[in-house]
């Protein structure tokens, strides 16, 4: 895997871990709830390389 | 168990339930399967990969048909499908294939050359999935794909792609636009190795006469046309005169610009030997104001936005209620790509390109295009490639 890919790959899992994170620790807004789950969809597909 | 917990899981049910039954559309989608039809011209099928083994075990190989004729002669090369959006190339690619005998020389057909590109889909558009086609026995079903390859085969995009080898800078996008990447390198994106495995395969086959059947919006002033650098212009002049004259369409013809890299009617011109062509048919699915984007605008290519705009003479080709079907795409495409065989042929005696039982434009309007697929359950196995 080139370097670049790696890089690309720990942003993916960093920023998904922050995704599940604040998801986690949100108690009041729906709104935010649903944004989170939504972005987090293609990072997860990323990283589990589901095609 | 709390107010909030109970919403998140609720949230998580409902999206994960979407997410899986649109993905698993579009996962049917990516690997639906077109059967095509080795005619009785066909002598030879190699992959795309025997050029340049980088693309051996990935979704950017494709199948090459070689329709070698009994005499000698040139050689002429199609490939369609380099955008799996603009299915009329594909679609006269396979009227060769299942139907074209050769007398003398040989025809090299890439029937999905960005075979990515035909398992991906363009969604913010509202691209419908697949088009079928009738036919005799039935309806033959195909994928309909996208302008560029699908991320899954190549991914990330650069912010700017850097075209190789002139470095010019082009959209980020067009770097899985297999129409941006000619000549292409061996070790660059996937998409890169798939035009260099073209003109690896132009320059050992000794390629003569290499076609890109593309379509082309009406609203956008290169359509209905023949592209060709300046080494091509002669015959794409003498076969957009001849097509006038004997078949009665218009299809002129466009210098291909110097200064726009990476483009076939460009690069395969300069990095070989072979004669390139870029053939565009209208296509009124592609243009931007035109109503829902579905199976029928495809097929017809008839809308009321469009028919407007033609009123106003906004666009470049004529257009009334009968639309540009499917048909008068498919059979400008047919008869374009013999007349241009035959043109370099009369200039080049000692390597002629004779092709028989293919049909004009005439013939594919009369009878539609359905009228000349082969029906694959009636087909020998070894004669039916899946891709």
């Amino acid at each position: 895997m080139p370097f670049i890919m790696i890089i690309y790959y720990l942003i993916c899992i960093y920023l998904l871990a922050m995704l599940i994170w604040n998801f986690v620790r949100e108690k009041k807004s729906v709104d935010k709830m649903l944004q989170y789950i939504l972005i987090m969809i293609p990072l997860i597909l990323r990283l589990f390389r589901a095609k | 168990m709390s107010r909030h917990l109970i919403y998140k899981l609720v949230l998580i049910i409902i999206i994960g339930g979407i997410t899986l039954i649109g993905g698993l559309q579009l996962y049917q989608h990516r690997h639906f399967q077109t059967p095509m039809i080795a005619g009785p011209g066909v002598t030879k099928v190699k992959k795309l990969s025997d050029y340049e083994p980088g693309l051996k075990g990935t979704m950017a190989d494709t199948n090459v048909f070689f329709l070698k004729g009994s005499k000698p002669g040139g050689k002429m090369l199609v490939i369609a499908g380099t955008h799996s959006n603009e299915p009329a190339a594909l679609l006269s690619s396979l009227i060769f294939l299942e139907n074209s005998t050769v007398e003398k020389g040989t025809l090299i057909i890439i029937p999905q050359f960005n075979n990515s590109g035909g398992r991906n889909t363009r969604s913010g558009d509202g691209y419908p999935l697949y088009f079928e086609i009738s036919t005799p026995w039935g309806q033959k079903k195909f994928r309909m794909g996208n302008r560029v390859a699908s991320p899954l085969d190549q991914w990330p995009d650069p912010d700017v792609y850097v075209h190789y080898p002139d470095r010019q800078l082009l959209s980020y996008l067009d770097i899985r636009n297999t129409n941006r990447t000619w000549p292409g390198r061996p070790n660059g994106a996937l998409m890169e190795k798939v035009t260099y495995a073209a003109m690896e395969l132009i320059r050992k086959e000794n390629v003569d006469l290499a076609i890109d059947v593309h379509g082309a919006e009406t609203m956008f002033p290169v359509t209905n046309c023949i592209v060709a650098p300046e080494k091509s212009l002669r015959i794409a002049t003498m076969t957009s005169l001849t097509l006038k004259a004997t078949e009665g369409f218009d299809n002129h013809v466009e210098p291909s610009p110097q200064g726009f890299r990476g483009l076939s009617h460009r690069e395969i011109g300069d990095f070989s030997d072979a004669l390139p062509f870029l053939l565009e048919a209208p296509i009124p699915f592609l243009d931007q104001p035109t109503g829902p984007k579905t199976e029928d605008l495809l097929l017809k290519g008839k809308d009321p936005f469009l028919l407007k705009l033609s009123k106003k003479g906004k666009l470049f080709v004529p257009y009334d209620e009968t639309g540009w079907p499917m048909s008068k795409r498919v059979g400008q495409h047919c008869s374009a790509i013999l007349e241009i065989a035959q043109q370099f042929s009369r200039r080049n005696p000692k390597r002629t390109i004779e092709i028989k039982n293919t049909p004009l434009y005439s013939e594919v309007i009369k009878n539609g295009v359905g009228f000349y697929y082969k029906d694959p359950s009636k087909a020998h196995k070894k004669n039916v490639f899946y891709n």
